[in-house]
């Protein structure tokens, strides 16, 4: 059998059935008092807040603040969600999330080979060009002019 | 725990307001209980200031228990006047009513009264409601014509 206990309206303690008064106020307030003592306070115009064993002095002055902060700690789990930064959309960090190693790896270097052959591409079609230049000129050197440009010190970055 | 010559507010409107309890002393009466009263200051009314009345005592400032074993006080003695076959007089409890009342006085206690809490199954039966009526609930009982049965 599950039993419904009450709380006691001044001091916070819990009332067992059976036990507690019931105080009828004119204006039809009720308070539920757990015993005699704390009827007499409260006739006594006492205040809760200052009495050092009711609940809510104990929550004013944050006494069982370590149960309640272990509790809360508990609960608590870190979920990792992803988020898209500067640079990198959500989509993109999905994408490389789910990707497979060996398929990274093969892309990875599909990618080192394509940048191979077109440095050599690159490095073909300017050999090439010296010659034909060369045949053109009869053989003289071509003086590397100095490129003129925005200075970079340090640059924006 | 009313006895012989304690003072009661009357919470109805009958027209008197404060009655005095004029049985033998010797014993002392409790919420439900039927007293012989004199009526000490009447409003204009049914009742007049002089008059002897039978009182069934609503409220008191000795608590009282139940059968389920709580326990229940209010913060003066009242009481509502019944004619000497127990009907009410007045036409409305505007004080609070607890199941200890006769059923002919719980039945004028309508949308204008508050009915204490912590009630027992036996009160709900007799219809009892467990919260105290809204504001609003409380004024609609001037509007209505008097039912009184």
């Amino acid at each position: 059998m599950v039993l419904k206990t009450a709380t006691c309206r001044w001091s916070g303690l819990r009332i067992y059935p059976g036990r507690g008064i019931v105080f009828v106020r004119i204006d039809g307030q009720q308070f539920l008092f757990i015993n005699e003592k704390v009827k007499s306070l409260y006739h006594q115009r006492k205040r809760p807040a200052k009495i050092a064993w009711t609940a809510q002095y104990r929550k004013a002055h944050r006494k069982d603040q370590d149960v309640q902060i272990a509790r809360k700690k508990r609960r608590t789990t870190t979920r990792v969600q992803a988020r898209s930064i500067a640079g990198a959309p959500l989509e993109l960090i999905n994408k490389r999330r789910t990707e497979n190693p060996d398929a990274r790896k093969a892309g990875r270097e599909a990618a080192l080979r394509e940048v191979k052959e077109r440095m050599k591409k690159t490095r073909q079609d300017k050999a090439s060009a010296k010659a034909a230049d060369a045949k053109k000129t009869g053989g003289k050197a071509t003086k590397n002019l100095p490129r003129a440009g925005p200075g970079k010190v340090g640059g924006k970055r | 725990m009313i006895g012989s010559g304690t003072f009661l507010d009357v919470t109805d409107n009958s027209g008197a307001r404060v009655v005095q309890c004029i049985n033998q002393s010797g014993t002392a009466w409790r919420v439900g209980d039927t007293i012989t009263v004199a009526v000490k200051s009447a409003s204009k009314g049914k009742v007049t200031a002089g008059s002897v009345q039978k009182a069934v005592i609503t409220e008191t400032r000795k608590e009282f228990k139940r059968a389920d074993g709580s326990t229940l006080k209010f913060d003066k003695n009242a009481c509502v006047l019944v004619d000497p076959k127990g009907q009410p007089i007045g036409t409305r409890v505007l004080g609070f009513a607890t199941h200890e009342l006769p059923t002919v006085i719980f039945a004028i206690v309508g949308l204008g009264t508050f009915v204490s809490v912590l009630m027992t199954s036996t009160a709900k039966k007799l219809g009892a409601k467990q919260e105290a009526p809204s504001m609003e609930d409380r004024m609609k009982i001037f509007d209505q014509p008097s039912t009184k049965k």
